[in-house]
């Protein structure tokens, strides 16, 4: 029993040991980061302020200087908040003053560093500050050579700088880097990748769309149909009437966005005859949006014979083109088919609501 | 029946040992804990939410609720899942069996109109009829007669529309951006993620009950949490909010009476294209218990889980996700029994003079020792697996905690622990 005891002895001592050791330093980094807190919620609505009032003219930078001291992070911090909130005159103001506080040169130094997370932070701020001419000259080809870096989080922010830098010779190299990225850093280069459509679909964007690869054309169609957004992109025809339904279905969300032709009207009309659900709610959506009466006869079909979904898909198309459709709706609604019945009294009803209450 | 004089020694010294060893194992699973956290963190982004919130290419989401009755509680709830923020998400609720007064409150608080929408094929309850609101919130509404927790899961996912559902517990906390940060998994890897469990541990209570609560959390963060993430066996765990693929769960016929039950059926369908259904985690606090505020509540707590894990087992069998079950059976079963068992025979032994001293150090160490320990190196470990320092007052106060949970508690909970896997 004695030997079991040193035993369990000398185990505990070793396992207290190491708690009191972790203890101590979790308590002392507790400390400090409270302490840090403290000092950032004094300074930074200060930094804020001084900021502001630099924007609007004044020449307040050794005051910002003064008050931030040795701690140039906490500049940079208050910097990024701005990032979607000023633009214009007011962000180039910003970004100059960001190079002669050195923010930005803290922020090329950090993007050397081995912490992926330091790497992060400064690719983010460089992101913010690279649509600014003297910014992007200071910073040179760093975040270029970034798009290559092992953490996938760096890429994006370094991603996102290109994309700001307005040099669109770069900008393929991106959009085809967000092509092979995973949904998520995809969904975050989207706001960046939009902004820059019209240099992209002159290239990358018709290659993507027409090349033989169905993954990838999916792919580029589903960040066009995220962007949201009127694209000088005509040759629709082929995708519109491809094999591939998911092709066809983002397609035809594709269709209101690019200009209107009449190969396009006559495939969604097709496509409303389609039976494949997906694609028949993906062209009753395209309707309603383009505003296509001529496609009254087919969604009132499709609200008759249709699927539950495409019932409901038909019904909320109908409502969106007053008054055929209007009218449409008001006759299917005492259908003998109860299902047709009620969605189109459903779709109705909604519209109704809608009229009355905005 | 003639025992050896020191019978009492030999049991309890093996005993010692034994629960030494499972406080090294403990351990063990902790420290994995807190290095998936740590591995886990960095690979995260550390914003997105208004990205997510605005893209069309994130999937829709049905959160499934439901309820039994009208009361404030049920449609507080309620509340609590419409005002949570994500670009397409939809609420299906369930109103089981509500009697005339219910429903009438229900209608008149979300001005309810029947619905063209068609129930599905999964097994559910019967569907008296199903609703839509009026108002511009995206809320389905299923009126069923009563059945089963699983009858009305399904009799929701009939309902819903999105390929994504979603489960919060209506007695867990959730922040309103809990739905974006859940989705980033399924985003990363839409093919591979089935499932999403997300929770961590919420703010620190300031009862006595909700620093010991807060011990808990820590623990099952850690090891039951990332510990069975870092070996791809997680399940849900108290706290945890849940995502899952609808077409995973039409793929094998439905949910079942529980969420952890759900998350091990998935996990025995067989892998498609060759690979096994993922169940991501998401160690945040999108989803955590409220803390509790007495002995009573926190007993609640305890025996919930427990109902669970006990309801999971004999639904499985021991031998249900490889080594996750047994090892959680006899974390919180069979050790708690070994221990209770050790302290009946300490004081039987003490009682007729077998009980050297020696014999009751090495059992306080091997217990109370032990246990404070690991609760202590749980508060230490999760201060290295997050990056935010804990404030420091908070971090005292657990460590406090830590020591007094020995002092009682521990031996309290043992009898809960028990009580909870073989009651009803």
């Amino acid at each position: 029993m004695t030997a079991v005891l040193r035993i369990v002895s000398a185990l505990l001592g070793f396992y207290a040991l190491w708690v009191a050791g972790m203890f101590g330093l979790s308590l002392a980094r507790a400390g400090q980061s409270w302490k840090r807190k403290r000092r950032y919620a004094e300074i930074e609505p200060q930094i804020r302020q001084l900021l502001i009032e630099n924007i609007a003219g004044s020449n307040n930078l050794d005051q910002i200087r003064k008050l931030a001291g040795s701690d140039r992070a906490a500049i940079g911090r208050v910097l990024a908040e701005f990032e979607g909130k000023v633009a214009g005159a007011a962000r180039d103001r910003l970004c100059e003053a960001a190079i002669d506080l050195g923010v930005v040169q803290g922020w090329m130094h950090d993007t050397r560093s081995r912490d992926p997370m330091d790497r992060r932070r400064a690719f983010k701020g460089l992101a913010f500050v690279t649509s600014f001419e003297p910014c992007r000259r200071l910073s040179g080809d760093i975040a270029l050579l970034a798009l290559n870096d092992a953490d996938r989080e760096v890429r994006v922010a370094a991603a996102r700088a290109v994309l700001n830098s307005e040099v669109p010779e770069q900008f393929e190299r991106v959009f085809d880097m967000a092509m092979e990225n995973n949904l998520l850093s995809r969904i975050r280069l989207t706001e960046e990748l939009r902004r820059q459509a019209l240099p992209l679909c002159e290239g990358v964007i018709p290659r993507a769309l027409n090349g033989k690869d169905p993954a990838r054309t999916l792919v580029a169609l589903q960040l066009l149909v995220a962007w949201e957004r009127a694209l000088p992109f005509e040759n629709l025809q082929r995708l519109l009437e491809h094999e591939d339904p998911r092709i066809r279905a983002n397609a035809l969300a594709l269709a209101p966005l690019v200009p209107a032709c009449a190969d396009h009207e006559a495939a969604i009309l097709d496509s409303l005859r389609n039976t494949n659900p997906e694609v028949f709610c993906a062209a009753a959506r395209a309707a309603a949006r383009m505003k296509l009466a001529s496609a009254i006869p087919l969604l009132a079909r499709g609200l008759r014979l249709g699927s539950a979904e495409q019932m409901r898909a038909a019904a909320a198309a109908l409502a969106e083109l007053p008054p055929m459709g209007l009218s449409a709706l008001s006759d299917l609604a005492s259908s003998e088919n109860e299902a047709t019945a009620a969605a189109a009294a459903e779709a109705l009803e909604r519209f109704e609501h809608g009229a009355r209450f905005g | 029946m003639n025992l050896p004089a020191d019978w009492a020694a030999t049991v309890l010294t093996a005993v010692a040992l034994l629960l030494t060893l499972a406080g090294v194992a403990a351990f063990g699973t902790l420290f994995k804990g807190c290095l998936v956290l740590r591995r886990l963190r960095r690979r995260n982004p550390d914003e997105s939410g208004n990205v997510l919130l605005k893209s069309p290419l994130v999937p829709a989401v049905s959160v499934l609720a439901v309820c039994r009755d009208a009361s404030p509680t049920a449609r507080v709830f309620v509340r609590r899942l419409l005002s949570l923020d994500f670009g397409r998400s939809e609420i299906v609720l369930v109103l089981e069996n509500p009697g005339e007064a219910d429903r009438e409150t229900w209608f008149d608080e979300f001005r309810l109109r029947s619905s063209s929408r068609v129930p599905g094929t999964l097994p559910s309850a019967k569907v008296r009829a199903v609703y839509q609101s009026l108002d511009p919130v995206r809320m389905v509404v299923v009126e069923t007669e009563g059945g089963t927790r699983s009858e009305a899961w399904n009799a929701a996912a009939n309902a819903a529309l999105s390929p994504v559902l979603a489960l919060f517990e209506p007695s867990n906390e959730f922040p309103q951006d809990a739905l974006l940060t859940l989705i980033r998994p399924m985003l990363e890897d839409p093919a591979g993620t089935v499932a999403v469990c997300g929770g961590g541990p919420g703010p620190l209570g300031d009862s006595w009950a909700g620093r010991l609560w807060g011990l808990e959390e820590i623990r099952i963060w850690l090891g039951r949490a990332a510990g069975a993430a870092g070996r791809d066996r997680l399940v849900p765990f108290p706290g945890s909010a849940l995502l899952v693929r609808a077409d995973a769960i039409v793929e094998i016929g439905g949910f079942r009476d529980g969420a952890l039950d759900t998350i091990l059926a998935l996990r025995k369908r067989p892998p498609a294209a060759g690979k096994p259904a993922h169940v991501a985690l998401v160690p945040d606090p999108v989803s955590y218990c409220r803390s509790p505020r007495s002995l009573a509540e926190l007993h609640r707590m305890v025996s919930r889980d427990q109902h669970a894990l006990a309801h999971a087992m004999r639904r499985e069998g021991l031998g249900g996700m490889a080594w996750l079950l047994p090892a959680l059976v006899g974390w919180r079963l069979l050790l708690p029994l070994v221990e209770t068992g050790a302290y009946l025979v300490l004081v039987a032994a003490a009682v007729t003079g077998q009980a050297s001293a020696t014999l009751i150090e090495l059992m306080i160490m091997a217990t109370l020792g032990t246990g404070t320990l690991v609760s202590m190196a749980a508060v230490a470990l999760r201060e290295l697996a997050q990056y935010e320092a804990s404030d420091p007052t908070e971090l005292v106060k657990l460590f406090a905690a830590a020591v007094l949970e020995s002092l009682g508690y521990r031996q309290l909970r043992n009898l809960w622990l028990i009580a909870g896997f073989f009651g009803k």
